[in-house]
């Protein structure tokens, strides 16, 4: 029962993250929503891991790892992007494409 | 110990093109780190046969095995899966210019296909989302390869973005299906459906299974979720579009097709919603890019549009898995080989940028008679016209689904309807080959390496066509 509250806290989380990714426009802004997604996974694996077996432990680090590749990219893209365009924001990028084609 | 020991030493030996294609991307980056480019290419090419003919043999044999516990096997459902993933890997190495190979680009793509690889022939679903995950990390470096092209950076952040998006999606299901079942393993997903615990978690299940299908969805292009792969296939360099819409996709969709037949194959009789969920997924999946295609100027665009539609007819098979399971071998390996096969002559026409306009078609017949038969060819089995192996992948697909009953009838008339609406297109290519032009700027990268694998993907789509049953699925052992 315990665990079931705890789900139904962390979801929020979790739809806040997904949010951010659909809403934003700003670049960086997207990597923090999916930080903020992704946390709400780990607690979730975590709350699980002490209901039912220890394998959830090793599953959350894994998890982990992932987000964490998956930011280093991230930042790498932002760079490219600020650096071609002078800005990190998705919709600008189009109608930059526009006016240089 | 010792089990453990020959256990380990059966998984290296069958596993053999799995770790070639890994040693090959090390010794392809150090060989390329003293700028031999070309020893580079022909060693990529060396690894790449190795691993295609190694998997044939092994098709040959019968492999059967699973090794550590049920965690990964090799079985006729994973090498021909390898196989269909290994051409169009190949086809993307033959349409690689100068350009890209003196970047990264050769070791990340022996690596994303490694990890393709690996992904069909897991059975444990933290595995699968570890594999999926190492083989899309370098896709994206492959994608922002070609920073000139103003196509390029919003393609690679459209795909950052969803696939971003996807790793949540199935990291959010893992965790809910592990918080149902206690474990990972299809074997004991499997059995945990099958037993009378399940009442009380049924919409954990359900709930779980609909964040990974979502999450595949990405992936494998499904209509709802494929807005990123048309700009994503446009803007990525070409040789990497052939890597993208055949070895990328088919690793989504064999991934679907995989946890379906395996884990979930009970599902479907407690919960019918799961079915028609897929159904409508599918039929949304055939409709949509068919009746966008028509409207096109672009040729990279069009084929995006033709390869989100072949995702549509693959989908069939998630609809009724156990009927038409074994047909998506066959259907994944001739549209490995017409699709990778179509982009290569874009490539060969327009290069690696975004601006590939039908005008460059024109006159082809004359100027490159070999580039346009081939493309032809292509073009006319994915529409699926007799001759050619896409027609016998796609009248099986369709004649299996329509005898599954009355939900299947209707969507294999649907299929074979945007199929019909699909020639119109093909055939609209293939007329501005014929057409003269006026316009004498075309120029055609000619080069003996895209000849012969032309000339080779013209023989085996006529000669497949003869022999589907070769290339039909086994039920995947877990």
């Amino acid at each position: 029962m315990n665990a079931l509250i705890a789900l139904i806290a962390v979801l929020p989380l979790f739809l806040i993250g997904v949010y951010g990714i659909l809403a934003r426009r700003h670049f960086i802004r997207i990597i923090i929503s999916v930080e903020i997604a992704m946390s709400a996974v780990i607690l979730t694996i975590g709350t699980f891991a002490t209901v039912t077996s220890s394998f959830g432990e090793v599953l959350g680090v894994l998890v982990i790892i992932i987000i964490a590749l998956e930011a280093a990219l991230g930042l790498a893209i932002a760079i490219e992007m600020d650096r071609t365009y002078k800005s990190v924001d998705i919709l600008e990028i189009r109608k930059l494409k526009e006016e240089t084609q | 110990m010792i089990e453990n020991y020959q256990d380990f030493q059966n998984f290296m030996y069958y596993f053999s093109p799995f770790f070639l294609l890994l040693v090959g991307s090390l010794v392809v980056s150090v060989v390329s780190l003293f700028k031999r480019f070309l020893a580079a290419k022909i060693l990529s090419y060396i690894f790449l046969l190795f691993s295609l003919s190694i998997t044939i043999y092994f098709m040959y044999v019968n492999v059967n095995l699973l090794f550590f516990g049920n965690l990964v096997a090799v079985d006729n459902f994973s090498l021909i899966s390898w196989i269909a993933l290994i051409l169009g890997a190949i086809f993307s190495f033959a349409s690689m210019g100068d350009d890209l190979i003196q970047k990264e680009t050769q070791p990340l793509l022996l690596l994303s296909l490694a990890a393709s690889l690996f992904v069909v022939s897991v059975r444990d679903l933290l595995l699968l989302f570890l594999a999926i995950e190492t083989s899309v990390f370098p896709a994206y470096v492959l994608v922002a390869q070609f920073k000139r092209d103003y196509f390029s950076l919003e393609a690679t952040v459209k795909f950052f973005v969803f696939g971003v998006l996807a790793t949540l999606l199935f990291a959010y299901g893992l965790a809910v299906i592990y918080g149902a079942v206690g474990a990972t393993s299809f074997s004991s997903i499997n059995s945990f459906i099958s037993s009378s615990s399940v009442n009380n978690y049924v919409n954990f299940i359900i709930l779980g299974l609909i964040l990974l299908l979502a999450s595949l969805a990405i992936k494998s292009t499904l209509v709802p979720l494929h807005v990123w792969a048309i700009d994503t296939y446009q803007g990525s360099p070409t040789s990497i579009s052939v890597f993208l819409s055949t070895t990328s996709k088919l690793t989504g969709l064999f991934s679907v097709a995989l946890i379906l037949v395996t884990a979930f194959r009970n599902l479907f009789d407690i919960e019918p919603f799961i079915r028609y969920l897929l159904a409508i997924l599918a039929l949304v999946t055939m409709i949509l890019p068919n009746v966008a295609a028509l409207v096109q100027k672009n040729i990279k665009r069009l084929l995006a549009y033709s390869s989100v539609a072949h995702a549509g007819y693959m989908s069939l098979v998630f609809v009724f898995p156990l009927e038409t399971f074994p047909i998506l071998g066959f259907y994944a390996v001739t549209y490995s080989i017409a699709k990778s096969v179509s982009f290569l002559v874009t490539k060969r026409i327009s290069g690696e940028g975004s601006d590939s306009p039908y005008n460059n078609l024109m006159s082809l017949f004359k100027l490159d008679p070999l580039a346009a038969t081939t493309f032809t060819v292509a073009l006319l089995s994915l529409a699926g016209i007799p001759p050619f192996a896409g027609f016998m992948a796609k009248f099986l697909l369709f004649l299996n689904t329509a005898f599954t009953g009355n939900l299947g009838l209707a969507l294999a008339l649907v299929a074979l309807i945007m199929s019909g609406i699909s020639v119109y297109y093909y055939a609209y290519l293939i007329r501005l080959e014929v057409i003269e032009s006026n316009n004498e700027n075309i120029s055609i990268f000619k080069n003996s390496e895209m000849d012969a694998f032309m000339i080779i993907s013209i023989i085996a789509l006529v000669i497949l066509t003869f022999f589907p049953s070769y290339l039909y699925y086994q039920f995947p052992i877990f």
